[in-house]
């Protein structure tokens, strides 16, 4: 099927306009909308996160192929949800920027690529307390997803893992964390389950987690 | 609170200190931090090569993007050139003296850290900063990002770059002023970098300039606001420490991918 292929393509290059040709022209051949978005737009976006662990595009190739996407989930989302295969979701992540810290935009790379890779995200954005991680949780996460800019606001990510420890939640909730001072020992020391450098990587990682086949 | 001098628009007025230039810098009058004088006349224009390299892209490569990559640096550009809003708060204070890693400064204020103490010690005063471009463009960001993510990540990269900018236009102004006088500044050293940890750092400068003025607050976890703001010291003195970049001196150097690279470093 060649119009999967070029859509495919198209996602991957960034090339918006061309996705959402591609994605219309097979929903005319007769293609189903969750075959477009499972094989044209997911796949691409895993093609995404490879090329970039690879190293060979980076996070503006990256932005630019989430928003072609986007763009055709526009043109795809009334559709999946007549199939009834809209709440296919790979599992649900909560995220936000913890207590004191007000940087977004990390968060927000983490949260477009979880989107990306088909999991359902509740972004509660930035400077949020662990009762808001909490509430959030024991409304139905898988993950609790935490980012911190600054050695000084770090530390209040154990907040969250205490909290939900003492809410009974910790073995149902898996908890990653990410942001530039964070690293793989602090992630360990806070009794996080998980670390990742970069947004592409915390998709593998929360996959990692779940056990969600890539 | 410091009593340093605000550092006027003159150019000797950066240069407080308790003489000792061949030139015989002028004293600058100590006057309350209330009297900072705010800087507003940068001209900043960061370009698409800028933006793309505070998206992270190899920096060797800028410029090379995909052409959907470079075509969303220039709507960043186009979007957000109008809406910074530079500023910086400057104050100069003297030093009285260095003991046990701690710069003791004219009015009471200091700085202290193993950073300090390894690049300060032989300068006569200091000139200490707050950068900011506004809350304009970080508002607008944040405001696209529920309607098109990659703008709203393209415009914050446009005001990263433009930090970025105002900071190393601040150092060439304090350095060409310097220079005329006969001295030398050191490398900008802001708290977060090895040896000056942000908490501490952040409450010693902020001591020393009334940062409100530029309109930038601290919060209780020590940071700015506005997010796109910075904060830094730079040393001046006959003979000072002029060696390495506050990259050296950063936590990530060996992975940042934002790294500043000399030019003889490109490969
Ligand atoms: C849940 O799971 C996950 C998994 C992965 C996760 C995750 C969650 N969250 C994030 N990730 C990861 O994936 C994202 C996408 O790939 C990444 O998110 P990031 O948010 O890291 O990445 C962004 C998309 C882009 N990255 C960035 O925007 C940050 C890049 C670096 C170079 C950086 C920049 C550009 C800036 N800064 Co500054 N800055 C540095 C950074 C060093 C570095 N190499 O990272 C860092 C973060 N800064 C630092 C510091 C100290 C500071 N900065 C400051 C200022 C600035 C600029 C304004 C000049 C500029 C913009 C900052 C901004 N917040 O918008 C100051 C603070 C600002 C404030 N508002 O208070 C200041 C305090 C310096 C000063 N005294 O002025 C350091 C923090 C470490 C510390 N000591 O606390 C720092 C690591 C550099 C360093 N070592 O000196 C990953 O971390």
């Amino acid at each position: 099927m060649p119009v999967l292929e070029e859509l495919r393509q198209a996602v991957v290059d960034g090339q918006a306009k061309a996705a959402v040709a591609r994605a219309t022209q097979g929903l005319e051949e007769g293609i189903p909308a969750e075959v477009l978005l499972r094989d044209g737009l997911i796949s691409a976006m895993q093609e995404v996160g490879r090329l970039f662990e690879e190293g060979e595009i980076f996070v503006p190739e990256m932005l630019v192929s989430a928003r072609a996407m986007n763009a055709t989930l526009v043109v795809l989302k009334p559709l999946l949800a007549t199939e009834g295969s809209e709440a296919r979701s790979e599992g649900k992540v909560v995220i936000g920027t913890v207590q004191g810290d007000l940087h977004e935009i990390g968060k927000n790379l983490v949260a477009i690529m979880l989107e990306g890779s088909g999991f359902e995200v509740v972004d509660l954005g930035t400077d949020v307390s662990p009762e808001r991680f909490l509430e959030a949780a024991e409304a139905g996460a898988d993950v609790v997803a935490m980012s911190a800019l600054l050695t000084t606001t770090m530390t209040n990510m154990k907040a969250v893992v205490e909290a939900l420890g003492r809410a009974g939640l910790r073995d149902k909730v898996r908890i990653i964390v990410g942001g530039a001072p964070i690293t793989d020992r602090f992630a360990s020391e806070i009794g996080a389950d998980g670390y990742a450098p970069d947004a592409s990587k915390a998709v593998r990682k929360v996959r990692e987690l779940l056990a969600v086949k890539a | 609170m410091s009593a340093c001098g605000s550092a006027g628009p003159r150019a000797s007025t950066w240069l407080a200190g308790p003489g000792g230039s061949h030139h015989e810098a002028p004293r600058l009058e100590t006057k309350p931090v209330d009297a900072a004088v705010v800087f507003r006349d940068w001209d900043l224009r960061p370009n698409v090569d800028m933006v793309l390299r505070a998206l992270g892209a190899d920096s060797g490569r800028a410029g090379k993007g995909s052409p959907a990559a470079v075509g969303l640096a220039e709507e960043a550009v186009t979007a957000g050139q109008g809406l910074l809003q530079p500023a910086v708060v400057a104050a100069s204070c003297a030093v009285t003296g260095l003991r046990h890693q701690r710069l003791q400064l004219e009015g009471g204020g200091y700085l202290a850290g193993p950073l300090i103490n390894e690049h300060l010690y032989g300068a006569r005063s200091v000139v200490a900063a707050v950068c900011t471009i506004g809350p304009a463009l970080e508002t607008e960001a944040s405001g696209w990002f529920a309607r098109d993510p990659a703008l709203s990540v393209a415009l914050d990269a446009l005001g990263s770059a433009a930090v970025d900018m105002l900071v190393a236009a601040l150092c060439q102004r304090v350095g060409d002023e310097a220079v005329a006088e006969g001295l030398q500044t050191t490398m900008p050293l802001s708290p977060g970098l090895t040896g000056w940890p942000v908490a501490t750092g952040q409450r010693q400068l902020f001591a020393l300039v009334d940062a409100s003025s530029a309109g930038v607050t601290l919060t209780g976890s020590y940071m700015m606001l506005p997010r796109k703001s910075a904060s830094l010291v730079i040393g001046i003195g006959p003979q000072v420490d002029r060696g390495g970049e506050p990259c050296d001196y950063c936590s990530m150097a060996a992975t940042c991918r934002y790294r500043q690279r000399r030019v003889s470093d490109h490969g």
